[in-house]
């Protein structure tokens, strides 16, 4: 077994990169992203990461887990908090063998570091390697600090359901105060309105519970 | 340069190669509304993508004019349907093989000469390799030479952008 994840990267690269995807939990899907988990031993993993054309991701930190990224293929901006994030553009060439010349290269994500992501024209795939130190991995799309991509990672990382009722609540009261003519005013029912924050409201307090235990 | 006569031949040399993976500069990916694909390794006309299919999804009876292809299963819940024929029942296999993988992992299926087929996805998405033999054109993805019903917009934008380059 190894060490840290840094050992791990470099024994899964020298050992030809062993296509080993699991039976449990292989495949992730977000709003501009799939992941695919290529290989998994005890508390480490690698996946790849497959981007769409101009995605970006918000900062972010995957709590517990200790990171680090390998450069495939594409046009990948991969930027960490604190650290020179040279542009990347610079080195979208091919290298002698006809691969990208960024291919293989690799940085570190430590534990808590914020780092965020943006994706050119061509698209862009990556690998991630994890060590994750609290718990059996899945993958590091559903643990997730931060803001997430959209309403399909929202649905993953449980946020769906809540987030849909208080923008339902919302709408609906939208929906209700919209004016029908020019000289028509604010509706006189503050129903709507009061579902809306009374969803928000309900929402707050349930977390509020959770951040107790 | 590394020759092979057929696919089959192709895959064979991959594998007792070790499987190395060296996703070319140009054109390396291709994304459309039910997968997301990596062309892994390519050298003359031969290709192989990695496919990463989004759970509940389905295409229709398609096929790849001109491209000689061979499926290799990775994981998730996948059904291939050849000729027209009704999806097979693999509801049996879908089980944990050995250390933890998928016990359909490293199965082919028989060679696609240009042939109509289908895809189905199940609940739990899925994963496979495609080996690719083209016969008359540079290699770039099977997904944008297609002839059957499209996929969506996504995979229309990249068909409409391999005509134009």
């Amino acid at each position: 077994m190894w060490n840290n994840v840094e050992e791990f990267r470099d024994w899964y690269m020298a050992s030809g990169m062993p296509l080993r995807p699991p039976f449990k939990n292989p495949v992730f899907v977000t709003d501009n992203a799939m992941s695919l988990c290529l290989f998994r031993e005890g508390r480490f993993q690698v996946e790849l990461y497959l981007n769409e054309p101009f995605a970006t991701s918000p900062p972010h930190t995957h709590p517990g887990v200790e990171s680090a990224f390998v450069y495939l293929a594409g046009n990948i901006q991969f930027n960490l908090e604190g650290r020179d994030n040279p542009d990347a553009q610079q080195w979208q060439k091919p290298s002698p063998e006809g691969y990208h010349m960024l291919f293989g290269k690799t940085v570190s994500s430590p534990d808590g570091i914020p780092h965020w992501l943006k994706i050119g024209p061509e698209g862009g795939a990556f690998l991630s390697f994890e060590y994750w130190k609290d718990q059996d991995p899945v993958s590091v799309t559903v643990n997730w600090n931060g803001d997430s991509v959209g309403k399909e990672h929202d649905k993953i990382l449980n946020k769906g359901d809540k987030v849909s009722k208080i923008q339902d609540a919302y709408e609906d009261w939208a929906e209700e105060w919209k004016p029908v003519n020019k000289m028509q005013h604010h509706p006189s029912s503050y129903e709507g309105f009061e579902a809306g924050w009374m969803a928000a409201i309900e929402v707050m307090l349930e977390r509020l519970e959770l951040a107790k235990t | 340069m590394k020759e092979w006569n057929e696919v089959e031949a192709f895959k064979d040399w991959w594998m007792a190669a070790g499987c190395p993976i060296r996703p070319p500069f140009e054109h390396p990916l291709h994304i459309t509304d039910m997968a997301y694909a990596l062309t892994i390794y390519r050298k003359g006309q031969y290709q192989i993508e990695l496919y990463i299919c989004k759970p509940n999804t389905q295409t229709h009876v398609h096929a790849h004019p001109g491209i000689e292809s061979l499926s290799v299963y990775l994981t998730g819940n996948l059904s291939f349907a050849k000729d027209g024929a009704e999806f097979p029942d693999l509801s049996q296999f879908q089980k944990e093989g050995a250390n933890g993988t998928h016990m359909l992992l490293g199965k082919s299926l028989e060679t696609v000469n240009g042939t109509p087929h289908a895809l189905k996805v199940n609940e739990e998405g899925g994963s496979f390799l495609l080996f690719q033999r083209w016969s008359n054109k540079k290699p770039r993805s099977v997904a944008t030479e297609y002839d059957g019903v499209t996929l969506g917009k996504k995979h229309d934008k990249q068909i409409e952008n391999a005509n134009v380059e």
